[in-house]
């Protein structure tokens, strides 16, 4: 025998000696989530806490950033060893996995007094309903307000708006105080944040039945996005930017710049997501108050809808313990994890029955909460819903309008060419 | 037991085979692996996350025809590598130039704060510039408005009319001191007496950098040009990260529109012809370099 | 008229002090050498003259014309660089056309005047031939057709065969001689080889730390050096050198001593310089070829040969003398060295009587200048 062949014999029979007993009988659990802040303090305590209630589970958990994990997750679903569970925005993105068979029906599991089916609302868990299969286990919510400096609109007797009417004419009023004030910072250099605008404008206008048929691309060829409604939103948007509500060049300005001109006061109004709110309140600012995008008079749009996107987690179609998954999953939405979410990250958790014990949480975050809860329909946003390419053309349009390039005839006319040749593609 | 002695020639083939593996391998599989995956699948429609792949034949290539963005970003890429040409290595050549002849007190220094921005990465170069244009507290939009003008009213990389012009100017800034210290390598291999025999002949100043400098540079002068127009052909991490694209596509490039379509409109398929194209342009431009550097 | 008037001209770079004022005159169609050790000013004085450098004091005048201001190609000189400086780019035509081009001249005569070059150095087959397919002496021919090329009034050589094999420097040694005969130019030569100065030049100008140490013909330069310096450096082998003792003086003549040497009686030929006085150290410059057979020379000492070169035509002989030491020799450790004008059957460790003849000395006193000279001289 000579020492190459020792060698290996030796190896052979060390290796499973090697491994550590316990690791072989447990079930791995593969995880992966977004890196946001708080995020990985909040799982590490939670993996911490499940593990030791089921011994027999090990979670492996890894995060990513936001623009990264688009890809990685795509990348991973399609190899031999994807993730058990995997974050997912709820809309195109979730249903995408779906139709493409990779992520897993889970209808049948977490039905027990401690599974998420039992823990979560029929209105939560409707979020992850398709084709009459249960497709994910939703965590979070995410709404949109109009934020504004309290001191500030009692200085300068103010009212909250009752109308889109009244936020155009509050933005004169503001630069008629004082010309410097940029009344509604928009920071769009990421694009998304008209569209949140064009979303809610679309659904105050058009009204959501009548949008659902368009954003799922199912309307008939001569109807699609045709409504003159669409081209009445982007009005709206050359309204606003017109009467002086925006920064100059919001186009090239970033969203994080627009959140420290409210905080720091230069603005003194925004729309802005529910996260926000930990936003300002990090910054020092607390003296503000909420109210949602008001009614556009003659719309079709109904009360009580708002602007609401839903995250959570998807199980792989090939993940091999969806048991012991879902029960992960489902512990991410007890009472008490829930109270931990909002806590750790400021956002409106799936579970929010144990929010009013928390002594951490701040009146607007909890005011948000209850807001959230009292939604009655949830209008997802554009960039979600639509298919990639049809809202990548919506994403454009919003810029050209703003900078004046396109016309909001021609922004739609852009639109509907593009959903067409989706359309036709598919 | 004398071992018969193998013909050179078997031998030599075989050390031949076995000097060239390793190569032909790595080769493969980061090379042509790839691109005939890339080919292959140019002809088809399908997503990253697609179960099914649906043949299509050539007509990612006519979608790409007709797609008015691919235009775009073509006429972005070639803006960038004749506009680096002109700004890069023109404006390199005159430092070089002046570094090498005009200045003598602290050249090195000035050698050395020109070149530092070569040494940045990108990314980072984009986000300082991101912050010196931003429209709302940018250094750049206070010095402007100091001076009494007007900046653009739709910000430097949210006007569509220029900011392609802008990442222009900031790629040169980043990569004109590399070009200066490669040219300025060559200039100072010229021999002193060249130019005291051309002193001789009547040939100074200007005529001297005309007759006997830019000659003397050619060839590096082709590899500045080469390295600069593969470099305008690969341009991805600054667009990336100062205008990942936008204003509405204004400065979308091939690289950043195949990574769009690739990644984020899940138009694999599509991706892979535009990635093909590039390779097209890419192996003309290899081919060009070819000829030139042969006839040097 | 094409003559070269230098006048009080001076030159330095920073601190140090190049050309320390120095007065030349070249005569029209006179070949002139400039030589002196590295650092002496010799090329630094050249290319003042070509304009490369500017002057800081004194005056330069090309055919009478003042050109102390003058930018190079204005001059009407033209140089040659040692390292022939051909432009790399151009051809051969092209090099030696370049300096008319940029004058201007009309196509046609740039032509004519290519081609008269070529014909002069024969090298009308590589007019189109890149530089780099050249051999180094084809380069240098090149390098003088560009100069000629431009029918200059003064020609400078800058160490031009300096890059060039000996075989090769030979041959063009004849040929630059040959040149200044059929073209009656002015010319002037730096190099530091002393046997280029003494086969080529009219005049031989000796540079010694920025300033002209003596200048005339190359055998006036050989058989009547002014001092140590100049009779070192012209000579090869180099003359020996030896420390002697002034034990008499009477009048214009002196008697110097070498030990275990009978004393030698010499004229003063040189009188200006410090006043030698009996007791005084002197040194003895006695050229290798000046030995004689010892039966006729009246003094005679023994040598212990070291090394012996046989040249074929004449011998070297390397050896210890008995009694003395040399201060300044080719050879080492005070030896000298002997150079016989035949084949000699000699073997190093052999020790043989050597001639010396009072009448063959040079006599310097200690401050290097010549007091005495031989008596053919």
């Amino acid at each position: 025998m000579n020492i190459w062949m020792k060698t290996l014999t030796a190896l052979a029979v060390a290796l499973p000696l090697g491994m550590p007993a316990a690791a072989q009988d447990k079930v791995q659990v593969k995880f992966w989530t977004l890196k946001n802040p708080g995020m990985d303090e909040f799982i590490a305590g939670r993996v911490e806490a499940f593990e030791e209630a089921n011994p027999g589970i090990e979670i492996i958990y890894e995060d990513f950033p936001n623009e990264a994990y688009k890809t990685a997750i795509q990348v991973a679903l399609n190899g031999s060893e994807p993730p058990d569970a995997f974050y997912n925005w709820v809309g195109e993105d979730s249903s995408r996995f779906v139709r493409e068979g990779l992520a897993m029906d889970i209808s049948d599991y977490g039905t027990g007094p401690d599974g998420f089916q039992s823990l979560l609302s029929d209105g939560w868990l409707s979020s992850m309903r398709q084709d009459g299969g249960l497709y994910g286990v939703p965590l979070e919510a995410v709404s949109k307000f109009f934020y504004y400096n309290v001191p500030f609109f009692e200085e300068h007797d103010l009212k909250v708006p009752e109308t889109f009417d009244d936020v155009v004419q509050m933005c004169r009023d503001i630069r008629a105080i004082d010309s410097n004030l940029v009344p509604l910072p928009l920071g769009n250099s990421e694009r998304w944040k008209l569209i949140h605008w064009i979303t809610m404008l679309n659904e105050r206008i058009v009204g959501q039945e009548a949008t659902s048929v368009d954003y799922s691309l199912s309307a008939p060829d001569d109807e699609l996005f045709t409504n003159p409604g669409y081209v009445e939103a982007w009005e709206k948007v050359v309204e606003l930017r017109d009467a002086d509500c925006f920064e100059d060049a919001p186009n090239a300005t970033a969203p994080e710049l627009s959140y420290v001109m409210f905080s720091t006061q230069a603005a003194p109004m925004i729309y802005c997501g529910s996260w926000c709110a930990g936003i300002f309140d990090g910054d020092g600012f607390t003296d503000y108050a909420m109210f949602r995008m008001p009614p556009v008079e003659g719309g079709k749009g109904a009360d009580g809808t708002n602007f609401v996107i839903i995250q959570g987690y998807q199980v792989s179609a090939k993940s091999k313990h969806p048991e012991e998954t879902v029960k992960w999953l489902s512990f991410l939405v007890t009472p008490e994890s829930g109270r931990g979410y909002a806590e750790a990250m400021s956002r409106v958790p799936s579970n929010p029955s144990g929010l009013e014990e928390s002594e951490s949480l701040t009146d607007s975050f909890k005011w948000i909460a209850n807001d959230v809860a009292s939604v009655t329909a949830p209008i997802n946003v554009l960039d979600v819903l639509l298919d990639n390419n049809v809202s990548e053309a919506y994403l454009n349009a919003g810029v050209e309008v703003l900078n004046g390039s396109k016309t909001p005839q021609e922004a739609m006319d852009s639109v509907r060419q593009t959903a067409l040749e989706v359309k036709n593609r598919q | 037991m004398p071992q018969r002695p193998r013909t050179a020639r078997s031998d030599g083939r075989l050390t031949y085979a076995a000097m060239l593996s390793p190569a032909i391998v790595l080769l493969s599989i980061f090379v042509f692996v790839p691109v005939a995956l890339v080919l292959y699948g140019s002809l088809f429609r399908f997503g990253l996350t697609s179960a099914e792949w649906t043949f299509v034949g050539l007509s990612n290539y006519v979608r790409a025809m007709g797609d008015g963005v691919f235009w775009i970003a073509l006429r972005n890429n070639i803006i960038i590598v004749v506009g680096s040409i002109v700004l890069q290595v023109g404006f390199g050549t005159l430092l070089a130039a002046v570094l090498d002849r005009g200045i003598t007190v602290g050249n090195t220094v000035l050698r050395t704060i020109i070149f530092a921005p070569m040494v940045i990465s990108s990314v980072a170069v984009g986000l300082i510039w991101l912050i010196i244009l931003d429209p709302n507290v940018g250094p750049l939009v206070s010095l402007v408005k100091a001076m009494g003008l007007t900046p653009p009213r739709l910000g430097f990389l949210g006007d569509p009319s220029i900011s392609i012009w802008v990442v222009l100017g900031i790629a040169s800034w980043q990569y004109t001191g590399f070009m200066m210290v490669l040219i300025l390598a060559g200039l100072q291999a010229v021999p002193k007496e060249l130019y005291q025999a051309a002193a001789l002949d009547g040939a100074t100043g200007l005529r001297a950098f005309w007759h006997i400098t830019l000659p003397a540079i050619r060839n590096i002068l082709i590899v500045a040009v080469l390295i600069t127009t593969v470099g305008g052909f690969k341009v991805f991490d600054l667009i990336f990260v100062t205008t990942g694209g936008g204003p509405a596509n204004a400065t979308q490039v091939l690289s950043t529109w195949i990574y769009f379509q690739a990644f984020n409109l899940g138009n694999t398929g599509y991706a892979d012809a535009i990635s093909v194209i590039l390779l097209a342009i890419a192996v003309l431009l290899g081919w060009a370099q070819l000829k030139s550097s042969r006839r040097a | 008229m094409s003559d070269v008037k230098i006048s009080g001209l001076r030159k330095s770079y920073g601190r140090f002090e190049a050309i320390k004022g120095v007065d030349l005159t070249v005569a029209d169609g006179e070949f002139v050498v400039m030589v002196g050790p590295s650092g002496c000013g010799k090329s630094t004085l050249l290319r003042t003259i070509a304009g490369l450098e500017g002057a800081d004091e004194g005056a330069i005048a090309v055919g009478g014309r003042d050109v102390t201001h003058e930018e190079p190609a204005d001059r009407g000189v033209a140089m040659v660089f040692q390292n022939y400086a051909l432009y790399p780019h151009m051809n051969v035509s092209g090099n030696m056309s370049f300096g008319l081009r940029m004058a201007g001249m009309a196509k046609d005569k740039i032509a004519a005047a290519v081609e008269r070059a070529a014909g002069i150095l024969n090298i009308g087959d590589h007019l189109d031939k890149q530089p780099k397919a050249l051999s180094g002496g084809q380069k240098q021919r090149v390098a003088i057709g560009r100069a000629i090329t431009r029918q200059p009034e003064v020609f400078l050589f800058d160490e031009p065969l300096s890059n060039l094999d000996a075989a090769l420097r030979t041959k063009m040694r004849v040929e630059l001689g040959r040149l200044h005969a059929d073209l009656g130019a002015t010319m002037i030569y730096v190099t530091h080889d002393q046997t280029e100065a003494m086969t080529m030049a009219d005049r031989i100008v000796v540079l010694r730390d920025g300033l002209v140490e003596q200048v005339g013909s190359p055998r006036e330069l050989y058989n009547r050096p002014v001092g140590r310096f100049v009779a070192g450096f012209l000579g090869s082998p180099r003359m020996n050198v030896v420390p002697a003792r002034l034990t008499r003086r009477e009048g214009d003549r002196i008697t110097v001593s070498i030990d275990g040497l009978d004393d030698m009686t010499r004229p003063l030929d040189v009188t200006k310089g410090k006043d030698l006085r009996e007791g005084d150290t002197v040194f003895v410059g006695i050229r290798p070829e000046a030995f004689g057979p010892p039966e006729d020379s009246g003094r005679r000492f023994a040598l212990k040969i070291r090394v012996v070169e046989n040249l074929g035509r004449e011998t070297l002989v390397y050896g210890t003398p008995q009694g003395f030491v040399s201060d300044e020799s080719d050879a080492e450790d005070g030896d000298l060295v002997i150079q016989f004008a035949r084949q000699k059957d000699v073997r190093p460790g052999q020790t043989i009587d050597i001639g010396l003849s009072a009448s063959a000395l040079y006599i310097f006193d200690d401050a290097g200048l010549t007091r005495s000279f031989p008596n053919d001289h």
